[in-house]
């Protein structure tokens, strides 16, 4: 599903934001989205994401069909499919999955559901 | 009837031998027609205004990357204030001399004599344009990365504290960059591609992202448009609605 090798950026991704890029604002995107800076704002994709270990989200919302975290982010996570949560991974805030995997060392501090039933709450709530 | 635009620095005697070989090509391969030399008084824009009057077949321009970008503008320019035109014309271009002449190479037309026998193939490519502000261009849009502030699409904007360079990419020619990611060109879309260096491992690194428009500003750098003009920002960047139909060699890079 994600690229295995420890570069984090692939070169699969539509939309890459690379170190030393601050980004403010809705960020939106209709393929695999990879970010390895940082991002104000709010995050929307129809496909993958990909946090890198370096990347740092402040985000009212961050939502996404798979994902995979590895950085820092403040604010709710809604993925409608697989949500891969690293040992590097810091994680403030409610996060609704459809499955989880969580590696140890990871930080999370918030409410955590899983399941199919989780992600439809949450679309329900938010609208 | 064919139209073939010389521009000015072709009127040099050291040019006059290459013109001379280029005008029996044409005529052998039953292209000739009417040869317009620019001079310093005249306007490439009126010449154009008056030769696209008439049903001509083909606009050719001789010379540059100069001379390419200016007609573009100018046949755009002249549509747009006459709606009644058509923009089917094809544009055909012979690049004579080495100087501020790279475009050619990516459009799959070889230098002088070489270019007549793609005219006469005449291989009509249509090819999405850019904008910046009221200027059009085909290829890239380069300008250094530190200092420079992007939004996109009207949606998020971008900061970058980085030394590097900032491509707005059509048709890539000089992004080192679009090469490594796997460019890839998608319709009404254009790609930003950011290559910084990363502190650590001082290996570059590139953000990549598709727009529909952007608006841009580096108060310390200008932009460079095609490899040939640079403009001050700020500057607004979309897609232009219209395109230009160009005659194109088979190694063009497209």
């Amino acid at each position: 599903m994600f690229d295995k090798s420890k570069d984090l950026i692939t070169k699969d991704s539509e939309t890459i934001i690379g170190h030393s890029i601050k980004v403010k604002g809705d960020f939106q995107g209709q393929g695999n989205i990879t970010i390895e800076g940082e991002l104000e704002g709010s995050i929307l994709t129809n496909n993958n994401l990909l946090v890198g270990d370096k990347a740092r989200i402040k985000a009212s919302s961050v939502q996404a069909k798979d994902a995979k975290i590895s950085g820092t982010i403040i604010g709710n996570l809604i993925i409608k499919g697989y949500l891969e949560i690293t040992k590097t991974a810091k994680i403030t805030g409610d996060i609704a999955a459809a499955q989880i995997s969580i590696e140890k060392g990871a930080s999370i501090n918030g409410n955590c559901s899983s399941g199919a039933q989780s992600t439809l709450q949450n679309d329900q709530i938010n609208k | 009837m064919h139209v073939y635009i010389y521009d000015l620095y072709l009127n040099q005697k050291k040019y006059n031998n290459i013109l001379s070989k280029i005008e029996t090509r044409i005529t052998d391969l039953g292209l000739n027609g009417k040869i317009i030399r620019l001079t310093e008084t005249s306007s490439l824009f009126s010449i154009i205004e008056n030769e696209t009057k008439k049903n001509i077949k083909t606009l050719t321009v001789v010379g540059n990357n100069n001379i390419l970008n200016n007609t573009i503008n100018s046949i755009l320019k002249i549509y747009s204030n006459k709606q009644t035109l058509s923009t089917n014309m094809p544009i055909g271009f012979i690049p004579i001399g080495k100087e501020n002449n790279n475009l050619s190479a990516h459009l799959g037309i070889d230098f002088d004599i070489k270019a007549c026998d793609i005219l006469a193939s005449r291989r009509v490519e249509k090819i999405d344009l850019g904008k910046i502000n009221n200027l059009y261009f085909l290829f890239e849009a380069k300008i250094e990365a530190l200092g420079t502030f992007i939004e996109v699409d009207n949606l998020y904007s971008l900061e970058i504290n980085t030394k590097g360079s900032v491509d707005i990419i059509n048709l890539p020619i000089t992004s080192q960059s679009s090469k490594d990611m796997n460019y890839s060109k998608d319709a009404g879309f254009f790609e930003l591609l950011i290559s910084t260096k990363k502190n650590s491992l001082n290996k570059n690194s590139v953000s990549k992202i598709k727009f529909q428009c952007l608006k841009l500003h580096n108060p310390n750098h200008q932009l460079l448009v095609d490899n040939s003009l640079k403009i001050s920002t700020p500057v607004n960047i979309e897609v232009a609605k219209e395109k230009i139909y160009l005659i194109v060699g088979k190694k063009r890079t497209f």
